[in-house]
């Protein structure tokens, strides 16, 4: 005699999210999880990065930015543009342990 | 004048009286009649007429002649037929008919020329006399047989149309009648095919007009031998009917022949089309009906005109005027079952092209308006009605006017009342979104036939359609320029011709709404709806029709929906990254400390772009640790592949696949995850008290008796009830055999929960959303007033409420009051609200 319910396929559904904090690009004023005016797609289309800073922009619109300057700058708080290392969000507590290949610019796969 | 003179005259006088008498009973006696070719002149006329007294006489000829028509011929002619008409057959009609009129016309011709030798000695006797009496006496012919006319008509025991209908009718009916048996004689030559069954009697109705394929031809061929009809009747067949309608003429009655004859034809006509016309729409009927107008009616009339000049001009107009009729009765006929002519669309092609060229050459357009639009309101547009029937027809409408009327401007008319209920209908666009999308419908409807291989077709050749339409270029312009035309008469100046023009089938129905933003909103619903029911990642049908709609619509309005179907892509790509990542390699905060990780094996989530998808319903619910675990797992897993992106669950989204086992047996159910969480809710602990169980799930006591009712249902839990009131649910420990989930033993059912699948907030949902901000306004309003009609509180947030502007309507807000009420949150008293 017995009552068990196994689970056999569980279609869940995830919302992503760039986790970002402010939830709008500074330069573009779409929301990070959307996409920069350029941009077709959300998400590894439209990769959001972050300076040293603290800014967070979307990749396309700081690279436009930058591009357009004489001087390398954060266009909010005008210090030295500079990207930040690691991938890890700045509202993130815990660093991933196991980074395959740290790049000075973190693209998602 | 002198006394010799008088006596003279009075002798004159009394020789011409004696001599008229004597003559007039001659031609009375229709034996002596035709011997006589001439009449001798009457005597005494130069005489009379020296006198001056030749006026006189023409009177007095005139007057004598009338009492005798009056008091004998006539009588005479209508003894024949004291006994009435109706019971006569044609043939002894005709016959009695015919010797009547020969008596009465024999003695009319005598009077005639009784006349014209008088009125020769008249203008002989007075050639020297005063100009008046040659106009007198040259028009004694005429009023001699205007007088005929009048008598015969006047003095009628029976109506003389009545008897003429009677006639002509029966006349028309044999000769039909004739043309057939002559066809069928002529066919059973041809090939031994008659058809022996079905009366004669029968077969005369139908006369030559049953349809048979090479019907036309054959007709066409009567046509061309009219001569030999005569042959087939007999030459006296037609003598006879020629020698009714001659004298007729004689007697000066032509307009009431005409008028008998003429009436006849019609009915005729019409008899024939309506036979010929009704409920059949898969055959032209014009062609086969104006042969057979110019084989039967026409050859008719051809005998019952006068022959010559003056009868081949009448008898050319009688064509004109045939045609005309036919085209009329044709397209009245058809008028009137035009509604079945477009449900039967494209089988009543042929019923449509008829339609097309009545109203080509009559001026039945307003009547086509009126009538078809009655139909439509009364079998269509009404509660009865599906709306995706309405939609079918709809389609089905807009194609066969297309057909009928390029110009548009029936379909204008005719289609702006569908249009119009359409849009108090809720849901129209839905039912649109899912005719459009729904390729599968092979089925019910034609091939060709269903919106979906319309928006393939016209994805086609819109672009040609565009490129001519906008002419950029001088040589263009000039070129449309000379290609307008201006609109039909009957059109609505307030409209533009090209509004008219817009033909196509998908940007009608989205006009029925006006923009194609609502539709695209539609669309987009129905995909995520779609997109989350989904058990795998395939969706190229969604795929096919997404770029069938960007064709129409533009890339831009559908971008949403081509996120939505990436995200599906990505997620597959996604999965299957996390599947191959080592479980090992990763030490997610959630998991750390774990001996052992949780297998992900079930999970194949969905993940998706969350501001490109319509907004979800709320409903949050707790999952069970043991799922909770594999979530983590999963996002964890994500957020080291994607860093620094991270996933939220949504976990009362998408469907879950269980094998439940009670007892020996094992059943397979796909649930949504509510469903999944409610009954995992029982593997640990047999029985649940409702209101605990509904602390568990984090569900409302409401709702989760609502929900779980299907796993009872399902006969997999089993309801019952405390005595404090409470619901208690426990696991069955048998399956019951009567469940619908006990088909066949260990027999792998996929039941789905109805009331789930929607899972995308609906425009309703959205809307009681909006008006839950009012809440707090309504209820602060309540405190201060007590009671409020609905009135005035509509009236008070229009006045304050500001930001963001209350602009929803009376019914909305009645709607959403009437639910707070449902809610127990207020009562509704005589016809105002209060608090509770």
């Amino acid at each position: 005699m017995g009552f068990n319910v196994e689970i056999k396929q569980w279609r869940a559904v995830a919302a992503w999210t760039w986790n970002a904090g402010d939830d709008v690009c500074g330069i573009c004023r779409m929301p990070f999880d959307g996409c920069p005016p350029d941009g077709k797609y959300p998400g590894d289309d439209s990769p959001v990065v972050w300076g040293v800073c603290g800014h967070a922009f979307h990749l396309q619109c700081i690279t436009k930015w930058l591009s357009a300057q004489t001087e390398q700058r954060c266009p909010f708080c005008r210090r030295p543009w500079e990207f930040k290392a690691a991938a890890t969000a700045p509202v993130q507590e815990e660093p991933v342990t196991i980074q395959p290949q740290p790049h000075a610019l973190q693209l998602p796969r | 004048m002198p006394e010799t003179s008088i006596a003279v005259s009075s002798a004159a006088w009394l020789a011409y009286l004696t001599s008229v008498e004597k003559q007039l009973r001659a031609a009375s006696e229709s034996s002596t009649l035709q011997q006589v070719k001439d009449w001798p002149p009457l005597e005494g006329i130069d005489v009379l007429c020296a006198v001056g007294l030749g006026e006189l006489v023409a009177a007095h000829f005139l007057s004598k002649v009338e009492f005798l028509l009056r008091d004998v011929h006539i009588n005479c002619f209508w003894a024949y037929f004291e006994n009435g008409l109706a019971n006569l057959p044609t043939s002894d009609l005709e016959a009695t008919l015919l010797q009547a009129l020969q008596e009465l016309c024999s003695v009319v011709e005598a009077h005639c020329r009784m006349i014209a030798t008088l009125t020769g000695q008249l203008l002989a006797g007075s050639a020297g006399s005063a100009q008046p009496l040659a106009s007198v006496v040259v028009t004694l012919q005429n009023s001699y047989l205007r007088t005929v006319g009048a008598l015969f008509l006047t003095t009628a025991k029976c109506s003389l149309s009545d008897l003429l209908l009677h006639y002509y009718a029966g006349k028309l009916a044999e000769f039909g009648k004739g043309l057939k048996r002559s066809r069928g004689g002529a066919r059973s030559k041809n090939d031994e095919n008659v058809d022996g069954a079905g009366s004669d009697d029968e077969l005369a109705t139908a006369a030559s007009f049953e349809a048979d394929s090479d019907d036309e031809a054959e007709l066409m061929d009567c046509m061309e031998e009219g001569a030999s009809l005569i042959e087939v009747f007999g030459e006296a067949w037609g003598q006879r009917l020629q020698y009714i309608a001659n004298a007729l003429r004689i007697l000066g009655v032509e307009a009431v022949s005409e008028e008998a004859f003429a009436a006849v034809v019609c009915t005729h006509v019409q008899y024939h089309l309506t036979r010929r016309t009704q409920r059949i729409f898969d055959r032209h009927v014009l062609p086969a009906a104006r042969a057979y107008v110019s084989a039967v009616p026409l050859e008719f009339l051809r005998l019952v005109l006068p022959s010559g000049e003056a009868g081949e001009q009448s008898l050319a107009q009688w064509r004109l005027r045939l045609d005309y009729y036919v085209y009329e009765t044709v397209g009245q006929l058809r008028i009137g079952e035009m509604f079945d002519i477009v449900v039967d669309y494209p089988e009543s092609l042929p019923a449509v092209g008829d339609i097309r060229d009545c109203l080509r050459n009559t001026n039945l357009h307003q009547q086509f308006i009126t009538r078809f639009r009655a139909a439509t309101q009364a079998r269509l547009l009404h509660a009865g009605a599906a709306t995706s029937d309405i939609i079918q027809q709809y389609v089905s409408t807009i194609k066969t006017l297309r057909e009928v009327d390029p110009t548009g401007v029936l379909l204008e008319a005719v289609g702006e009342p569908i249009k119009e209920y359409l849009r108090g209908r809720r849901d129209t666009i839905r039912c649109i979104v899912t005719m459009l999308t729904d390729d599968t419908a092979g089925g019910e409807m034609v091939a060709g036939e269903s919106l979906f291989d319309e928006l393939g077709r016209n994805a086609n050749d819109a672009d040609a359609g565009d490129s001519d339409g906008e002419g950029e270029g001088d040589a263009s312009a000039w070129e449309a320029a000379l290609r307008w035309e201006p609109d039909p008469v009957d059109a609505d100046p307030a409209r533009s011709a090209r509004s008219r023009r817009m033909h196509d089938i998908i940007s009608m129905l989205v006009a029925i709404y006006g923009s194609k933003e609502l539709f695209i909103a539609e669309y987009r619903l129905m995909l995520a709806d779609k997109l989350l029911a989904k058990t795998d990642y395939d969706c190229d049908r969604e795929i096919r029709t997404l770029e069938l709609l960007k064709l129409r619509f533009g890339d831009t309005n559908l971008h949403n929906c081509e996120v939505m179907i990436k995200d599906m892509a990505d997620s597959k790509r996604i999965h299957g990254n996390i599947r191959e990542l080592p479980t090992n390699s990763l030490i997610s905060p959630m998991s750390r400390g774990r001996r052992r990780e949780p297998s992900i094996e079930p999970l194949t989530p969905i993940i998706l772009s969350g501001l490109f998808w319509p907004p979800f319903q709320q409903d949050a619910i707790s999952i069970p640790a043991q799922v909770q675990i594999m979530l983590d797992t999963y996002a964890a897993k994500y957020h080291s592949l994607k860093a620094p992106r991270k996933l939220v669950w949504k976990p009362h989204l998408g469907t879950v696949k269980l094998a439940i086992t009670i007892g020996d047996r094992t059943t397979d159910f796909t649930v949504s995850p509510l469903q999944a969480v409610l009954i995992m809710a029982f593997q640990t602990v047999s029985s649940w008290r409702g209101s605990e169980l509904a602390k568990e799930v984090g569900l409302p006591p409401s709702t989760l008796r609502r929900r779980i009712v299907f796993w009872v249902n399902q006969g997999v839990l089993s309801e019952s009830r405390a005595p404090s009131g409470e619901y208690l649910y426990a696991r069955m420990e048998q399956m019951a055999e009567t469940g619908p989930g006990a088909g066949g033993a260990g027999a792998a059912d996929t039941v789905m929960d109805d009331e789930l699948t929607t899972s995308v907030a609906t425009a309703e949902d959205q809307l009681q959303q909006e008006m839950a901000v009012y809440e707090s306004f309504v209820m602060g309003m309540l405190t201060n007033f007590e009671r409020l009609p609905l009135e005035r509180i509509h009236n008070m947030l229009k006045m304050f409420v500001v930001d963001p502007p209350y602009d929803k309507t009376a019914e909305q807000l009645a709607s959403f009051l009437s639910k707070l009420v449902a809610e127990e949150k207020l009562l509704m008293e005589a016809g105002s609200y209060k608090k509770r």
